[in-house]
């Protein structure tokens, strides 16, 4: 692909951003009720798919097969046109399509595929009240029953649970087995009897992840992905999509409340001078955007990389919620009072909506889940490092 | 007071913050019952209700406000309104305001700007006409008696008494929305303090755990409570904000010639308005209101002088917020530490408990030496506060930037080290979180504090 090819595709994106993107939609998403928030997700889904630009980081032959380095141009087209984020279908084409694509059969992926494009909703029911960090000790059970299995247990923090159709499941069908060996992967209807579904409030004050409840509830045995009692390797391929691919869009949303961010402290402030003009801020704002460089590029060579390292994507994804709290936590300092006065952002943004304070808060919704901080540093170190493992095997 | 041993001081200390912590753990904590156990008027004289200590024990209960993030109106009213009015040239108009203020009649606010660290922005024109605005001022909203430090026509610092209509007769400022951050349950009703220290039923404290604790080293103990029940009923005349107007009524204070209580007055609307607007921030537990003062005409009488260098005096105001805010923050960052060795010494991953890795050990570790370092720094500005210390200024910049900045990465720390309970807004940890992150900014980000103590580098300093 040649330079003047990604340019001549940036242009058309940026003309497409230009055409497509609501004029309006803060405004429209901020307190929006949550019919609301849903149908105006499916519909911008949909506007992206007849443009091609929903999973371009799906195969080809799945309606995706964009090259590393468009994707990169647009997200970042997409970001810095301050389009609306997919929210609604991020685990569904992320989670649920890596999952498929890696371990799930043929007509696994020719039945949910093309079904996530048709706007289904997908959720993850990995964590429980008691395996958070050590998911390996999940004790919902599957046993089997003829062509079902009969599922049994709780899950906790399952974002977008309320909205979605189908939910990731992680069930323990053999517990006699060590705890990994034991585990297999389901494919859940939310709809099935028996399932039950309760929204958390979160610290934000939103409450988007939920508990979710399951009572007897029958899954077809066909819905099973890889092999009974393989389940933990299959997950693997679910988190590694969560601390990778998901990656590129977030560094360019990043890069695009950063630019928000500048933008806000070249105003004025409240004394009349420029928060710019403070030599302190000048050179913080300059750190940051040195570091939003670097994990851009990790970003691009991680997705673009065949290859990576065994802990590649837990590098990027510790690097991108670290950073992310950095510079919403700078903005709310440098913003000062003000910053405090937003009590809700908008609807389909990102982690870095403007609303500075509230934006800082909502940043541990990255060092906490998929495997917190604390984790990701401890999988660094002793698989990229090949460091003497902790007595707590990972 | 000054004269106490330190081993007695310190024994109070404990005694004080040991009645504060239980009384503050009911929730929502009463500012009736903090108002009769006599903590706004700590540093009043006995003469006037008070308990003729120092800001030393103030900040002590400042603290325990943070440690439960209260949303009381302590760090307005005792923190600054009552340490105004100590600055103030005595007089019986002063006088009965700080004895309301003391005792829970008055609920009394300074507009000090929340977002500066010295100045005011307010100033009187040569026909005493007061013009200026403060974005964000602190319980504003709650008060009933505004304390406008202002610079008078010729810029000596001055004190504007104004009145304010409570904040429950106005309705909601325009940007108010309803919001999921400020929903009924955690949104603390500013106007029920105000509707209950109206009430005029001053029971006398209750004995054992009433007052200030049972063996205060200090001669005030005695004295006190006949002080203030025998004091002169000082209820100010209520005059209701006029219907419909969110604006507070213009309205000064001015004192009748004789009897010394404080009569209010309504101002001609012609000569212009304070206006107070609430102004709703993320962190429930704390109301703010923004102050526009258009050229109201202030009289004479209400327009009180410091009793000292005015400038001077100006500048020990800002210092006591900073510090009363590191105080604020100190306490959260204790209570999210406290919270967070009780989480990691229960809950279990791995077949251990939590606390047992070391990524957890040491992160507390470091959240234990961060208060550590806070609390010292605390101490010594509260204590330099206390006794006038002329560096108190440095002493208040290095606790309000260090205690403050503390508390945002102890928080947050307690936030990760909760996992996603942590992340739960039942779990509670947001609340400080949001209240850490706004006391940063409060009276001067740590940034404003530094130059500050950096400006000093430049006359030899240290
Ligand atoms: C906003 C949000 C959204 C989420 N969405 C989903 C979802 O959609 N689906 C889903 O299945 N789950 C989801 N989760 C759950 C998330 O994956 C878990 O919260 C996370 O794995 C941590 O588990 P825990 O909450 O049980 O914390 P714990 O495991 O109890 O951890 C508490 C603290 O201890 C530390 N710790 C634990 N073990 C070790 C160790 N061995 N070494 C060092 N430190 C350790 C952790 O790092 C953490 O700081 C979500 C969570 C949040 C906050």
């Amino acid at each position: 692909m040649t330079a003047a090819d990604l340019d001549a595709f940036r242009a058309h994106v940026r003309d497409w951003c230009r055409a497509n993107v609501p004029a309006d939609w803060r405004r429209a998403q901020t307190g929006a009720p949550d019919e609301e928030f849903v149908r105006f997700q499916k519909e911008w889904f949909q506007r992206l798919r007849e443009a091609g630009f929903a999973v371009p980081h799906w195969p080809a032959s799945w309606g995706g097969g964009m090259p590393v380095p468009e994707q990169a141009i647009l997200y970042r087209e997409l970001a810095a046109h301050d389009a609306p984020r997919l929210v609604l279908a991020f685990v569904a084409v992320h989670h649920a399509a890596a999952t498929l694509l890696a371990a799930g059969t043929g007509e696994q992926r020719a039945r949910y595929l093309p079904a996530i494009l048709d706007g289904e909703i997908w959720a993850q029911g990995f964590s429980e009240p008691d395996a958070g960090s050590d998911l390996a000790a999940l004790r919902t059970t599957a046993r089997r029953e003829g062509d079902v299995y009969v599922v049994n247990g709780q899950k906790c923090w399952a974002s977008g649970a309320a909205h979605a159709d189908w939910c990731l499941l992680l069930a323990r069908t053999d517990p006699a087995a060590p705890k990994r060996h034991g585990i297999s992967y389901l494919l859940m209807d939310l709809r099935s009897p028996g399932v039950g579904i309760r929204p958390t409030r979160q610290a934000t004050g939103e409450s988007h992840f939920c508990e979710i409840f399951l009572d007897d509830v029958a899954v077809p045995a066909a819905n099973l992905v890889g092999a009974e009692n393989a389940g933990w390797r299959v997950a693997q391929e679910t988190l590694g999509a969560e601390r990778g691919m998901t990656m590129l869009e977030l560094a360019e949303r990043l890069g695009g409340g950063f630019r928000r961010l500048v933008d806000r402290c070249s105003r004025p402030g409240p004394g009349g001078t420029r928060p710019l003009d403070d030599p302190l801020i000048a050179d913080r704002l300059a750190e940051l955007e040195t570091e939003l460089t670097g994990l851009r590029a990790l970003c691009t060579a991680l997705v673009g990389d065949a290859h990576p390292g065994p802990a590649d994507a837990s590098i990027v994804k510790l690097y991108y919620s670290e950073l992310l709290q950095r510079i919403t936590g700078f903005g709310t300092e440098t913003l000062g009072l003000a910053a405090h006065t937003d009590l809700r952002k908008p609807a389909s943004s990102g982690w870095e909506s403007g609303a500075w304070a509230l934006d800082f808060v909502a940043s541990w919704e990255w060092t906490i889940p998929g495997g917190a901080s604390e984790i990701q540093r401890t999988i660094i170190g002793e698989r990229a490092l090949g460091l003497p493992r902790e007595p707590a095997a990972f | 007071m000054a004269a106490a041993a330190p081993a007695d001081l310190a024994e109070f200390h404990a005694e004080l913050r040991a009645v504060a912590r239980a009384l503050l753990s009911a929730s929502p904590p009463s500012w009736d019952r903090i108002t009769e156990v006599g903590w706004t008027g700590l540093e009043v004289e006995e003469a006037l209700g008070g308990a003729d200590a120092t800001f030393a024990e103030t900040a002590v209960v400042l603290q325990e406000m943070g440690r439960a993030a209260a949303s009381v109106p302590y760090l307005a009213v005792a923190g600054l309104g009552v340490g105004a009015l100590a600055l103030l040239e005595p007089g019986p108009d002063r006088d009965d305001l700080l004895r309301a203020t003391a005792t829970g009649d008055a609920l009394t606010v300074v507009a000090l700007d929340a977002e500066t660290t010295d100045g005011t922005p307010f100033r009187l024109d040569a026909e005493f006409r007061l013009h200026g605005t403060a974005a964000f001022v602190l319980d504003a909203s709650r008060a009933d008696r505004l304390l406008v430090p202002a610079l008078d026509p010729t810029a000596t610092p001055v004190i504007a008494t104004v009145a304010a209509a409570p904040a429950r007769s106005r309705p909601p400022a325009p940007d108010q929305g309803e919001s999921p951050a400020a929903d009924a349950d955690t949104r603390p009703d500013s106007s029920r303090p105000l509707a209950s220290t109206r009430s005029g039923s001053r029971e006398a404290p209750d004995g054992a755990s009433g007052w200030i604790g049972p063996r205060v080293p200090m001669s005030a103990r005695n004295g006190s409570r006949e002080a203030v029940e025998g004091a002169p009923e000082t209820d100010t005349p209520r005059v209701s904000a006029r219907g419909g107007s969110w604006e507070a009524d213009c309205r000064c204070l001015s004192a009748s010639a004789q009897g010394g209580s404080s009569v209010v007055a309504e101002v001609d609307s012609r000569a212009g308005s304070v206006a107070i607007a609430d102004r709703a921030v993320l962190d429930a537990t704390r109301t703010f209101g923004s102050v526009v003062a258009d050229g109201v005409a202030v009289p004479a009488d209400a327009v009180w002088r410091f009793r000292s260098d005015p400038g001077v005096a100006l500048r020990r105001l800002h210092d006591r917020a900073a510090v009363a805010v590191a105080c604020d923050s100190l306490g959260l960052s204790e209570a999210m530490l406290d919270a967070t060795v009780a989480y990691a010494g229960t809950r279990e991953q791995f077949g251990r408990r939590i606390g047992s890795f070391q990524a957890v050990k040491h992160a507390c570790a470091d959240m234990l030496v961060q208060a550590r370092v806070a609390r010292e720094l605390v101490a010594a500005a509260a204590q330099a506060v206390a006794v006038g210390d002329p560096d108190a200024g440095t002493a208040a910049a290095m606790a309000k930037s260090f205690a403050c900045a503390a508390a945002v990465e102890v928080a947050g720390k307690a936030m990760q080290l909760h996992g996603g309970m942590g992340y739960t807004w039942e779990s509670g940890v947001h609340l400080h979180l949001k209240r850490a992150s706004l006391n940063r900014s409060l009276f001067g980000a740590p940034a404003r504090h530094r130059a500050r103590i950096a400006a000093r580098y430049r006359d030899g300093a240290p």
